[in-house]
């Protein structure tokens, strides 16, 4: 069967510079460099969500890769795509004791979660959520010790998590 | 900016290649080549394990503290990120013995996240691992949220006491508590200068006018929380000093530790008079401090910034603080004034 890792891959090699930028304004500004390496770690490993996890490292590595196993287990177990978000939201909230509003990446994909089954719908509710981390003061990760917590900044997390729906919207469509 | 390394990808290996090349009889790599451990290790012989997982670009902070009488070993994930938490469980279950572990995180996301997870699946494997978080800096949560706080310099205090103790055999439950207490004493302030340029994107890490400086500065050069006009030092550190009493007050007459730690970029010249500052600011107030520290040991690359760390030991702490070790990089230790 063919796999959206691919996809994510050259998604995310064509956002790195943008990615960067964006982390740069409230945190060290690498990114996109960890979402590429771990991304092109998962490609022909046996444990897409392990190799992704150890490959990119840091809080992102962890939590990024919890959104990578909900859309594997859709791919390949045919699990519902709201459920598997909403299950990863629950854990990643727990993990870095987050919650919506906080400037994070669950700022996109709570709302993703809350979308409905249609790929499509979630990817749109993702990106909402995304542009409405601009106006919000951070109260986790690195942004919240930032002057002004962050505050007219968008937040390169849930970017990334946007950008992950996206594509995954799209290989999907591009499969039928 | 120029900066020296073969490439990106390997800048985290090839230093660490350096580092147990130079120190053979101290440090060697463990079984994944991103855990530095001691070369004679005593975990297995009923010393509890320290050990502290970190991202690197922070030298010489952590690795270079591996050795006798401090860490029994260093798991290094990339610049300025977290080790995953596989490769630390791989650092704990390398150390660990029957006496246990506890794994120091300094609070910041991507540690704490994937440190914690680490100790938990230690522990589900069936080893007694106790993760002991590390919170300093008064810049980063206002007094009364000190667990909201996040690792700074100050937290080479907790490692010192504990790698010390560890030393004498003390069990893993008294060590714990030990560390909690040295948290409970110690408070940090940091300042930057000028901005430190990330190896990553070869990108300075923060932006600063001339003629101004940043109090509370992150150890990533996250951007600091206040800005003051740059002036003499000595109203700077006085400024710094004021801050830090005012969130944990030091009677007349407590021994107290400072530690003045440089981030890459400012001199030993500019550190000593800090520390001159520091101690005349003691002096006046009648607080008597020994044993300091006063270098670039916790850095962000070549950042221009400082740290002002206080922290009032028991007699206890202060012999543990001031006990041998023997690492590469931690500095000897001596009496000073008061003692």
């Amino acid at each position: 069967m063919n796999s959206f890792l691919p996809i994510l891959v050259e998604r995310f090699e064509g956002l790195e510079a943008e990615l960067n930028a964006l982390d740069a304004a409230t945190g060290d500004g690498d990114h996109g460099i960890t979402m590429v390496k771990g991304l092109r770690a998962t490609i022909g490993a046996e444990n897409p969500v392990k190799a992704f996890r150890k490959a990119s490292g840091g809080a992102s590595g962890s939590l990024f890769s919890i959104v990578i196993g909900a859309l594997e287990a859709v791919s390949n177990k045919g699990a519902s795509l709201d459920e598997e978000l909403a299950q990863a939201a629950d854990r990643i909230g727990q993990m870095g004791q987050a919650k919506a509003g906080d400037k994070t990446m669950l700022d996109a994909l709570i709302p993703a979660s809350n979308a409905g089954p249609n790929a499509d719908h979630v990817a749109k509710a993702a990106r909402q959520g995304w542009l409405a981390t601009k106006e919000m003061a951070a109260r986790r990760g690195r942004a919240k010790y930032v002057e002004g917590a962050g505050i007219g900044h968008l937040d390169a997390g849930a970017r990334s998590v946007t950008e992950i729906l996206d594509a995954f919207a799209q290989w999907q469509k591009d499969r039928r | 900016m120029k900066k020296l390394f073969n490439s990106k990808e390997t800048m985290a290996d090839d230093m660490i290649d350096g580092f147990v090349a130079a120190y053979p009889d101290i440090v060697t790599r463990g079984k994944n080549p991103r855990i530095v451990r001691r070369t004679r290790l005593k975990t297995k012989e009923g010393k509890v394990a320290l050990l502290i997982g970190n991202g690197c670009g922070h030298e010489p902070i952590a690795m270079g503290f591996v050795g006798e009488g401090l860490l029994d070993a260093n798991v290094v994930g990339d610049v300025f990120a977290a080790p995953s938490q596989d490769l630390i469980l791989e650092g704990i279950e390398e150390v660990t013995g029957e006496a246990g572990a506890v794994l120091l995180i300094s609070r910041h996301e991507g540690d704490v996240i994937n440190g914690n997870a680490a100790a938990m699946m230690a522990q589900d494997d069936g080893l007694n691992v106790k993760p002991l978080l590390m919170y300093d800096d008064i810049s980063s949560a206002p007094k009364g949220q000190e667990d909201e706080r996040r690792g700074a310099a100050g937290t080479m205090f907790i490692y010192k006491v504990l790698g010390a103790a560890a030393e004498t055999g003390m069990s893993l439950d008294e060590l714990y508590a030990l560390g909690e207490d040295v948290r409970s004493r110690t408070r940090t302030l940091g300042a930057a200068v000028t901005p430190g340029v990330s190896p990553l994107t070869g990108e300075s890490m923060f932006t600063l006018p001339d003629d101004e400086v940043f109090i509370g500065m992150g150890v990533h050069g996250e951007p600091g929380v206040g800005r003051r006009k740059i002036g003499p030092v000595n109203e700077l550190v006085s400024f710094m000093m004021d801050e830090l009493l005012a969130d944990r007050e030091i009677a007349t007459g407590t021994p107290t530790l400072v530690l003045v730690n440089g981030s890459g970029g400012t001199t030993q010249m500019e550190l000593l008079t800090i520390y001159r500052e520091v101690a005349a600011i003691l002096d006046s107030k009648g607080i008597p401090h020994l044993s300091p520290m006063v270098g670039s040991f916790s850095t962000t690359q070549e950042t221009g910034a400082f740290s002002i760390s206080l922290f009032t030991p028991t007699q206890e702490m202060l012999a543990f603080w001031q006990a041998d070790q023997r690492t590469p990089n931690f500095p000897n230790i001596y009496g000073g004034k008061g003692s």
